[in-house]
């Protein structure tokens, strides 16, 4: 084991009252060599790693502008990677108590922030499930989700990382245990004829062929970063950052009387808050803020080229504070007969409300609010979109505001 | 023995060679220690010559730091095999309780458990030696997977064994190391196929955990260009493995190539050889299965790539004949340019088996009414996927939309006696597509599981591999462990001369324990003997537009032309037909002796069937006799009918030893109940009847049927008292007078049936042969053995079994035909001479068998 022997000294031509003395200086001058040339690759690998060190400052950076680069673009979306929808008119697969399942994912792990499995009825009476993904290759476990009976029902249950799964490709195993009285009944998509890619015994004594494969949805993100989720899907109590679904902003209200302007766009996802002369225009998303909720940011623009500048501004408000729509004769929810401004302004004042300041962007310019949180609400909160005329006489023809891409982060747990 | 019970003794051994991957390898060493495993590991890391000193420090400071777990080699520069097996030999000699050795390169990478994953592989399993990876690559990254089971066919084609394998230590005690030749790369290739060689196997072990830096420029890419090269270096050093008779052998143990549906039995036989101990049935669920398995998750399953639709019946008939490997290679050839191919079996002329070929349906040829079909792998795979059957369909319509080949063996009733109807096949074919298509597996295949590439690319085309040794060309599905097997290469086959020749060859050969195989290079219909089966176990038709038997080429032999297939024609149908032989006999096939080099670098013994030199139209010889000297070189062994024609060859610079002289005996056999005492008869027979001759033989030139014909009318002219029976046919159609002559006496239709020649035979007091040139003519010595005395021309070989005047006369060989007359005359003047030569050629026939004939050839080939 270890090194080879050190060179043979030959002493034959040496005197044996020289050969300790020869000995003894050979070792030194062998010793010494080899500490100076241990401590210059010290001082290579110092300077190595300074160098990376450098490098990594500089690539973190970078990253750091790339992040608020790629949340400007509203390109932070993660993407539904695969939709393997429940077989219909097929009996389901029976999750049987303390007999947990293996299903293998068909794709790799890179980038992989979500998965859902769909379950075919409630469950019936008292039960638990854990799921558990773990990587074949590692043997780790890279996440573990757990229900209690009366948390899952007919459908999807999703289940999401917080982190989307590294670069690192690997193949990943879906387990799922359960322990109840009954079995639970999960959705299976179709039958597959190689049993490595459908539902096997997680037990190796007991694994019984079955070749159909679990309905399943799967997510993926940027690798290694965390995940914008919907929060619709995002289970109380969890920390992370999530976007605000289409049909949320869809939900966005018009605060200003008449005003027929202020619309969900579902071909852009964007809502727009068409500026009037004179006035605050304002859109209202009520109760958009959860508890917890420690910054809010959205991205702004308008869809004009010509329009003239425009002032955004953001706030949210305790719900317990809400301007209040009335109903117009259209049916629709809406201040009747008043300017918005004084409304707002007296709103804005209000101690418990937190709100942007303006952002002023010219037509065809994108920009980005970041509203920073004191302390993480901790009530639900609304969220208002503003916009308004830079010029207060401007027209606001061809004004086109837009909101979008509504983050809410909460701070980690 | 081994001492492996010592707690901390490591049972793996990983060896990193290091050569100028000093930067990097402490990548790879710490992959190692990091290891979670069950058992101990030694990282061995092999110095090989590095000029960088830093190799050395890390080296040397890893050892030191783990003195029990590193150890660190140096050496010379040798390259990366030599680090290997340095290594290798090192841990051997110092480290016994090591039971595995796993090879990674400086610049590569383990996952944490892949040791203990893979070592636990070989723990399960004692007939796998070593396991080997899915290759991750990072750098230029992709992913490389090789599911499913380990195939040697394959490997012969790709390399799917990366080195990062984990290798059991019984593989290097049986001596195989890796090759330091391979200096330019493929020494780990080379390293597996020696394994393999030596009767060792791997498995896959999916998501391995290895890790493979991959740059744009490695030595894999030096390799890769120098690709050419080193094949051939394999290909030389595994000379066996890499060829086509092993390369079937392969295929049919792990790949087959046909799956035969036999809808009447409900199952499916898959196989490259029906009839071989590796054909294997599977029931349809299996089979739809295994068919979307493979297209599910292509390169992870074996699933035959032809699919052939007929009845069991259908199956056995075509078995009885000895017509099944030959109707599954021509319907693979059909497969190459059509998409479904049409066999249509029908009752043919009694004693004939006849072929037919075309594109086109004709109102005998429906595509509903085929007796067997079949369908292309790749029209298969879009039947499978199409979002409609409309065009698979279409096959049972007027105009099928599908390109169909058609081709119609006839089959006479007393070898086979056909169902009659319609054919079934096609319907059967329709069926088993729409199961395929109605399979609940269907809707896997719509959607990708695999996240890795594919590397086991051949998988389901590994029928392509032994294809490559006759480009592209389908190979005969024919493996040869059943025992010896000889090829009859056949012009034609309508059993006169030469052909009877070879026929009883064959049966004397079959007696023997030799398999028979009937190749018929030049025509699509043959005449079939009534104990055919004793003769030939198997019957296949050439069947190539290409080939040509003979003509003018640019180069001429000794005054023999040497036909332009023979010299640079296209070889591969005939090589790709025979290549699975362990002999061939030539008989006078002509163009085809240009094959027999090449057939002998495939291992089989090549003999060539020597009989008669032609004559040109100046007397000249020429004909089979000189392109067998052209070829010489060709030829393991010249096998001439007559000790005549063997001193001509040696004469003409055919070494002895290559000269097995296969003597003629009679054409065919008596009945084992045939114990009549014909000298006794013949002696007995009254002397005042007419005297009575008989001719029988072709009527043509060569024969002196003109000779002949003057003979008769010069005796009749002289009131002699004879009884002329003249009984053949023209066979050549030499277009020369003699062709169209009268004779005087009406010829009788040619008999094959033994009975009928032997009657003939009894019937003569003489038999008379006058012709210009001859080898040993079977009618000679046929008459001999019935007692009937010979007057014959002396040419050829004749005179080695007539002696004139005693078992028969000689006359010289001229248009003169006075000394013939002459002959019968005395002979029919004297019937007590007549008698006592009678006697005398039925002992000296007595000897002549085809079982002593053949002593000679079947030694030599025993020898070989």
């Amino acid at each position: 084991m270890g090194t080879e022997p050190p060179l043979l000294l030959d002493l034959r031509e040496t005197r044996t009252e020289q050969r300790r003395g020869r000995v003894l200086s050979c070792i030194v001058q062998s010793l010494l060599e080899d500490r100076i040339r241990q401590s210059r690759r010290q001082v290579e690998l110092f300077r190595d790693l300074s160098h990376l060190r450098t490098s990594y400052e500089d690539l973190h950076r970078s990253f750091s502008l790339l992040e608020t680069f790629v949340g400007a673009s509203g390109l932070d979306q993660r993407q539904l990677n695969r939709d393997l929808p429940p077989a219909v008119n097929v009996a389901p697969v029976r999750l049987l108590s303390a007999q947990p399942l293996l299903q293998r994912l068909p794709r790799q792990s890179s980038g992989i922030c979500e998965v859902a499995v769909h379950l075919a009825r409630p469950p019936e009476g008292e039960g638990h499930l854990r799921v558990a993904l773990s990587s074949i290759e590692a043997g780790e476990v890279l996440a573990t989700w757990e229900f209690e009976a009366a948390e899952l029902s007919r459908g999807w249950v999703n289940l999401p990382m917080e982190i989307a799964l590294g670069p690192d490709d690997m193949t990943l195993d879906l387990s799922l245990d359960w322990s109840g009285l009954h079995p639970l009944e999960l959705d299976w998509c179709l039958r597959h004829p190689d049993p490595r890619y459908s539902l096997r015994s997680a037990s190796a004594t007991t694994g019984a062929a079955d070749d159909r494969v679990l309905a399943l949805r799967i997510w993926s993100y940027i690798p290694g970063c965390t995940v914008p989720v919907a929060s619709d899907n995002w289970p109380t109590g969890r920390s992370g950052t999530w976007i605000l679904p289409g049909e949320a902003l869809a939900k966005g209200i018009s605060l200003n009387t008449d005003d027929e302007n202020t619309r969900y766009l579902e071909q852009f996802d964007m809502l727009q808050v068409h500026p009037i002369q004179g006035d605050f225009a304002a859109a209202l998303l009520s109760g958009a803020i959860d508890p917890g909720i420690g910054q809010v940011s959205v991205n702004i623009g308008s869809l004009s080229d010509s329009a003239a500048a425009i002032d955004y501004a953001i706030a949210i408000a305790p719900t317990a504070n809400r301007i209040a729509p009335v109903r117009s004769a259209k049916g629709i929810l809406r201040r009747r007969g008043m300017p918005l401004k004084p409304a707002l302004e007296r709103l804005l004042s209000l101690p418990a409300t937190r709100c942007s300041e303006w952002y002023r962007l010219n037509a065809q310019e994108k920009g980005r609010i970041d509203l920073l949180l004191a302390a993480p609400t901790t009530e639900p909160f609304d969220l208002y979109l503003i916009t308004r005329m830079a010029e207060e006489a401007e027209r606001p023809s061809f004004a086109w505001a837009t909101f979008s891409a509504v983050t809410l982060r909460s701070d980690r747990g | 023995m081994r001492d492996t019970t010592a707690p901390t003794s490591p049972r793996v051994a990983v060896v990193i060679p290091v050569f100028r991957h000093s930067g990097l390898v402490a990548e790879a060493i710490e992959s190692v220690l990091a290891q979670e495993a069950p058992f101990r590991i030694l990282v061995t890391i092999v110095n090989d010559g590095c000029p960088y000193p830093e190799t050395d420090e890390v080296g040397r400071a890893y050892a030191r730091a783990y003195p029990d777990r590193v150890l660190y080699l140096r050496k010379p520069n040798g390259g990366l095999a030599s680090a290997r097996n340095f290594g290798i030999k090192t841990v051997m000699d110092r480290v016994p309780s090591v039971d595995a050795f796993y090879f990674l390169d400086a610049d590569n990478r383990l996952r944490p458990r892949a040791l203990a994953r893979a070592m636990a592989v070989l723990d399960e399993d004692p007939g796998v030696d070593w396991v080997y990876p899915s290759i991750d690559m990072f750098g230029l990254a992709s992913a490389w997977d090789y599911s499913g089971p380990y195939s040697l066919l394959q490997h012969s084609a790709i390399n799917i064994c990366e080195a990062g394998s984990l290798v059991r230590r019984n593989v290097f005690e049986d001596g195989v190391l890796f090759d330091q030749n391979f200096r330019l790369g493929w020494e780990d290739w080379d390293f597996f196929l020696s394994a393999a060689d030596a009767g060792h196997r791997g498995r896959y072990l999916e998501n391995f955990g290895f890790r493979y830096r991959k740059r744009p420029e490695s030595m894999l890419m030096e390799a890769d260009r120098e690709s050419s090269r080193l094949k051939g270096q394999l290909a030389l050093k595994h000379k066996d493995l890499f060829s086509p008779r092993c390369a079937v052998r392969l295929e049919a143990e792990e790949t087959p190539r046909f799956a035969i549906y036999l809808p009447d039995r409900g199952n499916v036989l898959r196989c490259v050889d029906p009839v071989s101990p590796t054909a294997r049935t599977v029931d349809l669920d299996q089979h739809l299965r295994q068919v979307w398995h493979a297209h599910t998750l292509p390169g992870c399953t074996p699933s035959p790539p032809f699919t052939i639709v007929m009845d069991s019946a259908v199956m056995d008939s075509l078995t009885a004949v000895g017509a099944l490997h030959w109707v599954l290679w021509k319907m693979e050839r059909q497969l190459r340019s059509e998409q479904i191919a049409c066999l249509h079996i029908e009752q043919g002329a009694p004693g004939r088996i006849s072929i037919k070929e075309t594109t086109l349906a004709s109102a005998d040829w429906q595509v509903g009414n085929a007796t067997v079909a079949a369908i292309a792998p790749k029209a298969l795979t879009e039947v499978l996927v199409d979002e409609n059957s409309y065009w698979i369909d279409s096959l049972l319509s007027a105009k099928p939309s599908p390109r169909v080949a058609h081709s119609g063996l006839q089959l006479p009733a007393e070898m086979v006696e056909l169902r009659r109807g319609r054919g079934t096949a096609v319907v059967n074919l329709l069926r088993l597509v729409h199961s395929l298509r109605s399979s609940p597996y269907r809707a896997a295949a719509k959607q990708a599981w695999q996240w890795r590439e594919i590397g086991t690319a051949m998988r389901n085309r590994e029928y392509e591999i032994p294809r490559q040794a006759f480009n592209g060309h389908p190979v005969f599905p024919r493996l040869t462990e059943a025992g010896r097997n000889m090829g009859f290469l056949l012009p034609m086959a309508e059993f006169a001369g030469v052909e009877r020749v070879a026929y009883n060859i064959a049966k004397a050969m079959r007696a023997r324990g030799w398999s028979t195989h009937a190749i018929l290079l030049d025509t699509n219909s043959i005449k079939v003997l009534p104990d055919w089966q004793n003769a030939f176990d198997s019957v296949n038709f050439l069947s190539d537009p290409d080939f040509r038997l003979g003509g003018a080429g640019a180069q001429d032999f000794l005054g023999t032309p040497i036909s332009d297939w023979a010299v640079s024609g296209r070889h591969d149908t005939v090589l790709s037909m025979l290549y699975w032989l362990d002999c061939v006999l030539n008989f006078h096939g002509g163009a085809v002796a240009g094959t027999m080099g090449q057939l002998r670098r495939f291992g089989v013994r090549t003999v060539t069937s020597l009989h008669v030199h032609d004559l040109t139209h100046f007397g000249r010889p020429t004909g089979n006799t000189h392109v067998g000297l052209a070829y010489e070189h060709g030829f393991d062994f010249f096998a001439p009918c007559s000790e005549t024609m063997a001193t001509w060859l040696h004469g003409m610079g055919v070494p002895r030893e290559k000269i097995v002289t296969v003597p003629n005996a009679p054409g065919f056999d008596l009945p084992v109940s045939d114990t009549r005492d014909r000298a006794a008869e013949r002696r007995n027979r009254p002397t005042d009847l007419p005297l009575r001759v008989l001719f029988i033989g072709r009527l043509d030139r060569q024969k002196g049927i003109d000779r002949l014909d003057k003979l008769i009318q010069s005796a009749r002219d002289r009131d002699m008292p004879i009884d002329w029976r003249v009984v053949g046919g023209s066979v050549m159609r030499d277009g020369s007078p003699t062709a169209q002559l009268r004779l005087a006496v009406p010829p009788e239709a040619p008999l094959s049936d033994p009975a009928d020649l032997a009657a003939a035979y009894d019937w003569a007091d003489v038999v008379v042969l006058l012709s210009r040139y001859e080898g040993l003519p079977l009618t000679v010595l046929e008459a001999m053995r019935a007692g009937a005395v010979v007057v014959a021309t002396d040419v050829g070989a004749i005179s080695e079994v007539v002696c004139d005047g005693h078992t028969g006369i000689l006359i010289p060989d001229s248009d003169d035909i006075s000394r013939a007359l002459d002959a019968l005359a005395d002979l029919a003047g004297d019937r007590d001479r007549l008698g006592k030569m009678a006697g005398r050629a039925i002992d000296m026939a007595r000897h002549r068998t085809w079982h002593a004939a053949t002593q000679g050839l079947s030694d030599a080939l025993d020898q070989t």
